[in-house]
């Protein structure tokens, strides 16, 4: 009787990120540090971590903007990696529906915080990519429509 | 105030030293793909290209630095 002896795994191909990556990593975080250093030379000799991180965060958002996404745009990408740290269940759905609304009806009231309005910016990317997203447009009736009509044998065509 | 508050670095220093890291990065970047490519794989940068090509960059751009830019001021102080 012979005994299978365990396949050993072929090794691993290291991970690897696409070269154009590579291209924009380094130009990302030039341009970072360039705008961080140009954000921190307004802050005070004596600046302590909150006014560093205040400087770090206008950095980097100028630099999301300097990489050609408007403002809005790159206050929503933002938003939404904010709410992919917070483990919610990014699918669209009616409770992220419904906070949505009470988040616009908090802006309205002009009651609403900052914070909030970076989930309400991230909450409006994830909605407006499930909106424009091919998987949910109304294709399924068509294609029953579609499967029908080609079941039909044709008729009348001596008319 | 604060100890802290007594070092301070010149905002042009501190960016000569961001445009130093970027050329650095971008030469590794550029000499690793030629490596690659002349190692017959023109499609795969590995840490062995990024290795011998940080130590190609080192040498050239100590050369940089040395030519000034974009610290020229350094030269004239």
């Amino acid at each position: 009787v012979t005994t299978k002896q365990p396949k050993s795994e072929p090794p691993q191909p290291p991970e690897a990120i696409p070269g154009h990556a590579d291209d924009w990593i380094r130009q990302c975080v030039k341009h970072f540090e360039l705008n961080l250093v140009d954000a921190t030379r307004r802050i005070a000799l004596d600046a302590e971590d909150p006014d560093l991180q205040m400087a770090a965060a206008r950095a980097f958002l100028v630099t999301l903007i300097d990489s050609g996404l408007q403002p809005d745009s790159a206050l929503e990408l933002l938003g939404q990696a904010a709410l992919e740290r917070s483990s919610v269940d990014l699918a669209w759905n009616d409770v992220l529906n419904q906070r949505r609304f009470a988040l616009i009806d908090k802006e309205i009231q002009e009651t609403l915080t900052p914070a909030e309005s970076t989930e309400l910016a991230g909450l409006t990317r994830i909605m407006r990519e499930h909106v424009e997203g091919e998987t949910n447009l109304p294709m399924e009736g068509a294609k029953v429509l579609h499967r029908k009509l080609l079941r039909l044998k044709p008729q009348g065509d001596s008319d | 105030m604060s100890e802290l508050a007594e070092f301070r670095v010149d905002v042009d220093a501190a960016t000569a030293l961001v445009h130093w890291k970027s050329r650095f990065a971008d030469e590794v970047a550029t000499r690793a793909r030629q490596l690659a490519a002349e190692s017959g794989q023109p499609n795969h940068v590995t840490l062995t290209h990024y290795r011998q090509a940080a130590q190609l960059a080192i040498r050239s751009l100590a050369g940089a630095i040395l030519d000034g830019d974009p610290s020229s001021d350094d030269k004239a102080a």
